[in-house]
């Protein structure tokens, strides 16, 4: 059993001894317990030809189960007014419920009944195909910035399994089996594969005994090792073009950068704020503000398992062109290389941090959310503290080092996005 | 004559969250010049009297806070959330941009040129697209169809000077809410917020027009065309009642029966037992006058005219059957231990009553709702759906491509359907 501090409140982390790990924050004054169940498993683990699997293994595991007819799970769930969801991404997968205090027994005895026992058919992985094809024509085809996404980490990662979206390629989702989603479970919905959060007004011994009952007599399995893939330097600037039917021309750029439990990733986030953070930014000011380049502006770290990608995404104004665009973000990044931020920046970013940190905890869902994914992703909750503190400490030179460092002209990857004939 | 003040205290959350909210909106937009409020008060917070706009922009971050302001039918606000330790200096910049906004030339012709771009860039979205044409129809070209933040065409119309008289209009004791929520006691509120208030004018020159949207008659389609779209996005639906109005809570339950959940009819017909689309929704919209009931769903293109369809003739069956007794304590079920997640945080329980007192609900509407929805019989909600649900008189907005799709829809909906076609980028949508 261990303590860990979080804000004004404690967790107490728990192995049982099937290896399900258990997170608790017991906080008396919630007005509503936060329960999800995280497992270890996002489209990282998925090797080419079977991409998409991790994300449509969610949907179906809204489906039936040996004790519960089709609808029937969340029939109940939201029969009591919980707010429920799920989520896949690059290195894992979460189920989350929100609701009164008094229903954490049943929420508990369901989703153990869905990991432990889902039954999968023909006719329900058919139909779920479907659906998930419908919403990758919702979030990619549809959608300008889920298509440039796509592309720009498909050029960026050429060997790592970065390199596929997490919803998948459209004919691995039509082509996936039965037989695919039944060893997709078989192998990764094990106990010692997945962490139980709750955050609420709960008993931390009963809560435990709770868990037990509900999860402890799943049988541990052999979990595989994720792929064991490192990209390899990229030596020289990637550039591609994108046309879309769009009023406006988006200019998208990247750069690979470290994993979240790396010591630069801090400082690329303060180095983020610098140059993005609210209407005073550095890059705000000039591509939105004073420059007039773009509408909207966006960037910052990946914060993932495995070094991903430093983002930017500028979505310029009628008539404003991409080389306007990357000259003032050349402009910007060659000044903070040059120049290290003033004390007046550092003191925005920090108490943003701050903002950030204390927002992030405002509700129970908020904190259960915070607690899972420091958990599976950097494998200890005690970094959430811990990264707040570093990020607080980060000074001048940190900054200016990482731009150095990490956003170099010739290691960038840009996709540049234009309207259509039909569209412009 | 005094500013109102409203107080949701949450001690130890180590931020505070600030409102002041005007209960007049873009409703009172002189036509053609749609958009004038939210000009308006993007223009206030670009500067006061002594500071210029990188200079607000700058000490709001440097803070630890931020800061949005925003203009909608019925009300505006200018609202923002501050690390504890910075209250009183974020209060009195938030003040400052009420009392002694600059509104100054250069920064009006910028503010106006960034949401001309926004307006612009929002066309990429096609659900936003969708919801603008299904409000435009719906409200026959009124007052609440048209879009808060104006259109291209009409933004081009606003002046800096027709932003002077609007901020005029607006700030006055009359109107004014001052809120917060968070890691403050009452008395440092009082102190910080209303007695710099008290130098504002009690009266409002601004009036709320008092215009109610009327009923149509028939099934009106408005395709929005657009390009190479392999899915479609769909908004159906026509007026509701509001909150206090007969017929609401009967309507607003058999809705969430009917599609306000994963589990509701809507969603297991269109996308569980078919997959033809993502989601499918119901949802009563509540406002100050009667707002829109609408579905919203987005199958794939090839699926757009049976979908279409398959809703038209749920609908059908809603207004002649009603929702059934186990979907009627399903969706009592749902509203009631959801309702938990209105007023979970001090920021939610501030929000209610912002919204109760701007939006004129009635005064309990939601310190009330459990015993309203428990209220709502078999009988109720067939009667609210009897009288409400009406699918001969239809509005319907598709964004599409048009030489794909818009076959599909007028088949779907048969000949009496008007149909109408405007182009995604149609500087009045």
């Amino acid at each position: 059993m261990r303590r860990i501090p979080l804000g004004r409140h404690t967790v107490r982390l728990e192995t049982l001894d099937n290896g399900l790990e258990v997170l608790i924050l017991a906080d008396p004054g919630s007005p509503v317990t936060a329960f999800h169940t995280w497992f270890k498993v996002g489209s990282r683990h998925e090797r080419p030809g079977k991409t998409g699997l991790a994300h449509l293994f969610e949907h179906l595991m809204f489906g039936e189960t040996e004790n519960l007819k089709h609808g029937e799970f969340d029939r109940r769930i939201e029969s009591v007014g919980a707010s429920m969801n799920a989520a896949t991404w690059l290195d894992w997968t979460y189920y989350h419920e929100t609701f009164l205090p008094d229903h954490l027994p049943m929420m508990a005895e369901l989703e153990a009944e869905r990991m432990a026992r889902l039954t999968l058919g023909e006719e329900q992985v058919l139909r779920e195909k479907e659906v998930v094809a419908n919403e990758r024509r919702f979030r990619v085809e549809n959608s300008v910035e889920g298509a440039a996404s796509e592309l720009l980490w498909k050029d960026a990662f050429r060997v790592h399994p970065y390199h596929h979206p997490t919803i998948g390629w459209m004919d691995d989702i039509l082509g996936f089996t039965v037989e695919d989603c039944r060893s997709f479970h078989r192998t990764y919905y094990a106990p010692n594969n997945a962490a139980l959060v709750v955050v609420g007004p709960v008993d931390e011994e009963r809560t435990l005994e709770l868990f037990r009952r509900t999860h402890g007599w799943m049988q541990r399995q052999e979990i595989p090792a994720p792929p064991d893939v490192v990209e390899p330097p990229q030596g020289v600037e990637r550039s591609q073009r994108l046309p879309w039917p769009t009023p406006t021309r988006k200019t998208c750029l990247a750069w690979r950068t470290p994993e979240l439990a790396h010591p630069d990733h801090a400082a690329l986030t303060v180095l983020a704020q610098v140059l993005f953070g609210g209407r005073s930014g550095r890059l705000q000011r000039r591509l939105v503000h004073d420059g007039e380049i773009a509408t909207d502006l966006q960037g910052g770290p990946g914060s993932f398992h495995d070094p991903s990608l430093f983002e930017i995404w500028a979505d310029l104004r009628e008539g404003r062109t991409h080389e306007e665009a990357l000259a003032a973000i050349d402009v910007e990044l060659a000044g903070l290389a040059a120049t290290p931020p003033a004390p007046a920046e550092l003191e925005t970013a920090r108490n943003q941090v701050l903002l950030g940190f204390r927002s992030a905890l405002e509700t129970a869902a908020g904190r259960a959310d915070r607690l899972g994914f420091f958990h599976v992703t950097v494998g200890d909750v005690g970094a959430i503290e811990r990264r707040q503190q570093e990020l607080l400490r980060i000074g001048a030179e940190d900054v200016r080092a990482a731009a150095r460092k990490y956003l170099v002209p010739a290691t960038r990857n840009v996709l540049l996005v234009d309207p259509t004939e039909a569209a412009s | 004559m005094s500013v109102r003040l409203f107080h949701e205290p949450g001690p130890g959350l180590g931020f505070v969250d600030l409102v002041l909210a005007f209960d007049a909106g873009a409703e009172s937009d002189p036509d053609g010049c749609e958009g004038l409020t939210q000009l308006t008060m993007r223009l206030m917070r670009c500067g006061t009297a002594g500071r210029t706009r990188a200079e607000v922009d700058a000490e709001v971050e440097r803070l630890g806070a931020h800061l949005e302001v925003g203009a909608g039918l019925h009300r505006v606000s200018i609202r923002g959330r501050v690390i504890r330790e910075n209250l009183e200096p974020f209060a009195r910049l938030m003040l400052d941009l009420v009392l002694e906004p600059a509104l100054r030339e250069d920064d009006f012709a910028q503010a106006q040129r960034l949401l001309l771009a926004e307006v612009t860039a929002k066309r990429d979205d096609d659900q936003d697209l969708a919801g603008r044409a299904f409000r435009r129809v719906l409200f026959g070209g009124g007052r609440h169809g048209r879009p808060s933040s104006g259109t291209a065409a009409s933004l081009r119309r606003v002046t800096r000077d027709d932003c002077v008289r609007r901020h005029r209009e607006l700030c006055a004791q009359e109107t004014l809410l001052a809120a917060a929520a968070g890691d403050v006691e009452e008395v440092e509120l009082r102190r910080l917020l209303l007695e710099p208030l008290a130098a504002l004018p009690e009266r409002s020159a601004a009036v709320r027009t008092g215009e109610q949207p009327t009923p149509h008659r028939g099934v009106r389609v408005l395709l929005v065309d657009k390009p190479e779209r392999t899915q479609a996005q769909v908004y159906l639906g026509h007026l509701g009642p509001k909150p206090g109005r007969e017929h609401h809570d009967g309507l607003l339950v058999s809705s969430v029966a009917f599609g306000g959940t994963f589990s509701g009819r809507l969603m297991q017909e269109v996308r569980v037992k078919r997959g033809w689309s993502y989601g499918a929704y119901s949802r009563l919209t509540r406002s100050r006058t009667d707002d829109g009931w609408h579905v919203w769903t987005f199958p794939a293109a090839k699926d757009l005219g049976p979908c279409l369809g398959l809703v038209r003739g749920m609908l059908r069956d809603l207004q002649r059957d009603g929702v059934t007794a186990d979907e009627l304590s399903f969706a009592q079920g749902y509203i009631v231990g959801s309702s938990v997640f209105l007023i979970d945080t001090p920021a939610d329980r501030l929000e209610r009553r912002i919204e109760t007192a701007t939006l004129d609900f009635p005064p309990d509407y939601y310190a009330n709702l459990r015993g309203r929805v428990e209220a709502v019989t078999l009988e109720k909600a067939r009667a609210a759906t009897r009288a409400c649900v009406r699918p001969d008189d239809l509005v319907v907005a598709v964004v599409c491509t048009v030489a794909q799709s818009g076959d599909a829809v007028r088949a779907a909906l048969g000949d009496g359907a008007t149909v109408e076609t405007i182009a995604f980028d149609d500087d009045t949508l």
